[in-house]
């Protein structure tokens, strides 16, 4: 595997690209007592749409991808919890928009548990019985989920936000579109999208390199070639609905307030970049967020953060308020004057020194610093080069960002109100 | 090594936690008071008053713009419930030396930050400033209110408060809204002061520096002060069998169900890890009978939990489920629990469920929050064991062990929080 010692943490990081195809960051932190490991596809509910065999292509049932995730852990010889039950680690798996990952924590029988990890990814095994059998258990996740208002106000924004992007739509997808998925529709995605050129592995913790990449010879299987989706969605530059309203027993009214990004792009500094701006524009130190307080129109709940996927970005401001027009507003106004009157040079080296700060700070844990390496390769950047762009990022490269990824009029407010 | 707290003078301890190696270290103040209706909110509202400004930095836009400057410093108040002692722990945590991009050392600023919001906050005429009162008051009474948005923690709460109704075991650590609207300016800064005269303090200090600049520190900021006289609580966790139950209806999609117990286990002498081990083999894990049972094999729901608590002797179990198969979920959940009295369970799920919690023990030595949690919970009994120590106790847990702790744990309540199905339907 390739060392490369990282300039800022003095880590060594072990990356290699498996002759299966398989992409492997190894973090040895010998201090550490446990070992976290997350093998993850670049599959998530966004990607919805299967080509066929003759050339075309087919929706999937909305939720396939996290059903996925679900019957996975089954395999003719039984449960992977059952598995991990023997070796002692703490195993889970989750779906977001543009990922699965399977991943467990463990302090001892590290080995066994990585190769049970490998094996149940690579064997896929669903019959009518078993799947039919999770629609019960999938049904009330869905359930509990929509008795979350936080849950629904997002959702509901970002259906606001995009006309066409599968982004809009729920993870879990709804009971009806579960009750469409069958063994054969969950093997054809199986095998379109947990290739291993399209997935990563990556081990935290007091492990070698050498273990994880022998384990990785002994168990990857050999894998097609591969090529990624070219389908591209038609979106919009606008949004679709500009205000969203909804009602549910809360106490009082919950927001989301969403920008749509005008230009996507995952590099280093615009990754660096959202960090910063986000608290330039309404951090804690920020005159914004002073304002909204005094003014009583948020409260300790809220919270700012960008997210983005391969072809979408979104600036997100939630929480509650009376007045959740007059948020927006507010956030609206704040942007525009910064764009119009520019950053401030000694808060943008504050930020950057907090922005830094926190990022080093979250890396004590393997799970964090494993997550956070599953996140820079499926975002298509070099591990940890966040870290340095955070240095580095110039005044006048986060000016440039300020304009070109805010449009203040690409903007949707969802609100919950109470019953 | 079995980890000894240091005596400070003015009763309070420090804890010092130098083995594990961070990127960040940290200091946190944990202040114990005996958990009162009539003084809950006034000691709830500090943590939101005190971590946003200090007399050196009397805004918020100045005190984060300070944290930013020391490399993204947080510090946090947090506020719980220990059996009958409510909680306060004020903590800044901050990055090392080895960390920062020039070399800077933060730790004296920032250990005299956090000592400087607690001994030296922004007051006016001696009282706490209206504007930033006004806000954290606000936000305390909508955190309060807002408790109702999130359903499966709210069905909790209301069987805690069948289970032990009127004592400081459910009472809610923020207070009551009547409680935090009856606050004012001059009582939070009363209560400030009362919390450094009369708590039990314990200080956790994470860091492979050596205490002698803190304890100093620490000596000089209590030597402002008169005598300590520090409060203390008889917590009574002896119950009478009864039998509770409650239905209430919202507008909600799932139903609720909460089955709460009292189990006769509990701190400082019963035998925690015993029963620790009980639960988790019950509903605390991924291959638990209730996991396994209700959700695997009967596909009733996404999750099927059970909690322990072992200072107030209380289990909840908890799942969310279609309101018709309400009455076949809570015959499994006691039939799982009749399994354990009886020893009906095999040794693989008992080593299965003896692995997870030693994993959970062993999780918290990579993480500072998970380790100051860990040591958090003890601080209660001032008696410390780490969690290789807790490990080594796991181990020695027998199959009786376990039975006799199912046979020391007696249903008493039912919460279910069912949906409204007329209001559904309009």
């Amino acid at each position: 595997m390739n060392p490369v010692k990282h300039p800022l943490l003095g880590d060594t990081l072990y990356t290699e690209t498996h002759k299966s195809g398989l992409r492997v960051v190894v973090w040895p932190m010998p201090e550490a007592s446990s070992v976290y490991a997350v093998f993850a596809t670049k599959y998530g509910s966004i990607n919805n749409i299967l080509p066929t065999a003759d050339g075309g292509t087919e929706e999937v049932p909305e939720g396939i991808a996290h059903y996925l995730e679900h019957k996975l852990f089954e395999s003719e010889q039984g449960d992977a919890f059952r598995q991990f039950a023997q070796t002692g680690a703490s195993a889970n798996a989750y779906t977001t928009f543009d990922r699965t990952a399977y991943l467990f924590h463990a302090s001892e029988n590290i080995l066994p548990s990585l190769e049970i990890l490998l094996n149940f990814v690579q064997d896929p095994y669903f019959t009518p019985e078993t799947v039919q059998k999770e629609q019960g258990i999938i049904g009330q996740e869905i359930r509990m989920g929509e008795d979350m208002p936080g849950r629904r106000v997002l959702f509901n924004m970002l259906g606001g936000l995009f006309h066409n992007h599968p982004v809009r739509v729920d993870i879990a997808g709804t009971v009806e579109s579960i009750a469409k998925i069958t063994p054969e529709l969950l093997y054809r995605c199986y095998y379109r999208h947990y290739n291993l050129h399209n997935m990563v592995l990556v081990v935290a913790g007091c492990i070698k390199p050498e273990e994880v990449m022998d384990a990785c010879d002994r168990l990857l299987k050999p894998a097609e070639a591969w090529e990624p989706d070219h389908y591209v969605v038609e979106e919009p530059a606008t949004v679709a609905q500009e205000y969203v309203e909804d009602a549910m027993a809360v106490a009082a009214p919950l927001f989301y307030i969403g920008f749509k990004e005008p230009v996507v792009s995952h590099t280093p500094k615009t990754l660096a970049g959202a960090r910063m701006l986000i608290d330039l524009i309404c951090g804690k130190s920020s005159p914004l967020y002073s304002r909204l307080l005094e003014e009583g129109l948020i409260n300790d709940q809220f919270e700012v953060e960008y997210f983005g996927g391969p072809d979408y970005g979104i600036w997100l401001f939630g929480g509650e308020s009376a007045d959740p027009k007059r948020v927006k507003d507010m956030i609206a106004d704040e942007i525009a004057r910064l764009q119009q009157e520019g950053l401030d040079a000694a808060a943008v080296e504050a930020v950057r020194r907090g922005a830094y700060g926190r990022l080093v700070a979250g890396l004590d844990d393997p799970s964090d610093c494993g997550e956070l390496i599953l996140s820079h390769l499926v975002d298509g950047v070099e591990p940890l080069s966040e870290l340095n762009a955070l240095a580095e990022i110039t005044l006048d490269e986060l000016t440039e960002q300020l304009h070109a990824r805010f449009d203040v009029k690409a903007c949707t407010l969802s609100v919950v109100n109470p019953l | 090594m079995k980890p000894y707290p240091i005596e400070l003078s003015h009763k309070m301890t420090l804890l010092h936690l130098s083995e594990q190696s961070f990127r960040t270290d940290r200091l946190t103040g944990v202040f114990a008071l005996p958990l009162r209706q009539e003084t809950a909110a006034q000691y709830a509202i500090l943590p939101g008053l005190l971590t946003r400004s200090c007399a050196a930095y009397p805004t918020l836009a100045q005190f984060s713009r300070r944290l930013d400057e020391l490399y993204g410093a947080t510090v946090q108040g947090e506020i719980f419930r220990m059996g009958g002692w409510q909680l306060l722990a004020f903590s800044i945590s901050y990055l090392n030396r080895r960390y920062t991009l020039d070399g800077t050392d933060l730790t004296a600023a920032c250990v005299n930050l956090l000592l400087d919001m607690l001994f030296d906050p922004a007051l006016e005429n001696g009282v706490f400033p209206d504007d930033a009162f006004t806000q954290e008051k606000r936000c305390l009474l909508e955190r309060l209110q807002g408790e109702m948005n999130n359903k499966r923690l709210y069905a909790r709460q209301r069987c805690e408060e069948l289970l032990c109704p009127n004592h400081p075991f459910s009472y809610n650590p923020n207070g009551t809204e009547a409680t935090v609207n009856a606050l004012t300016p001059a009582v939070a800064e009363a209560a400030r002061q009362r919390m450094l005269a009369e708590a039990n303090i314990h200080w956790l200090y994470q860091s492979a520096d050596d205490t002698a600049a803190l304890t100093r520190e620490l000596d000089n900021r209590f030597a402002t002060l008169g005598e300590r006289l520090v409060d203390t609580v008889h917590a009574d966790t002896s119950f009478a069998m009864k039998e509770s139950e409650l239905t209430e209806k919202m507008q909600v999609s799932q139903a609720k169900l909460v089955l709460g117990f009292r189990i006769a286990v509990t701190e400082p002498d019963g035998n925690i890890v015993a029963a620790q081990l009980m639960n988790t083999l019950w509903g605390g894990c991924a291959t638990s009978l209730l996991f396994t049972h209700v959700r695997e094999e009967k596909s009733l729901c996404y999750y099927c939990a059970s909690t322990y608590d072992r200072y107030a002797g209380i289990i909840l179990v908890d799942s969310g489920i279609q309101p018709e198969n309400a009455e076949e979920a809570r015959e499994e959940i006691l039939r799982q629990l009749d399994a354990i009295r009886e020893g009906s369970f095999s040794d693989d799920e008992l080593e299965a469920a003896r692995r997870c919690l030693i994993q959970r023990y062993s999780s918290a030595c990579d993480n500072a929050d998970a380790l100051e949690n860990f040591y958090i919970g003890q601080t209660i009994y001032d008696n410390y064991l780490t969690p290789e120590q807790m490990r080594a106790k796991a181990l020695e847990v027998t199959r009786e062990d376990v039975c006799r702790a199912a046979r020391l744990t007696h249903f008493d309540s039912l919460y279910m929080l069912m949906p409204n199905n007329e209001e559904v339907a309009e």
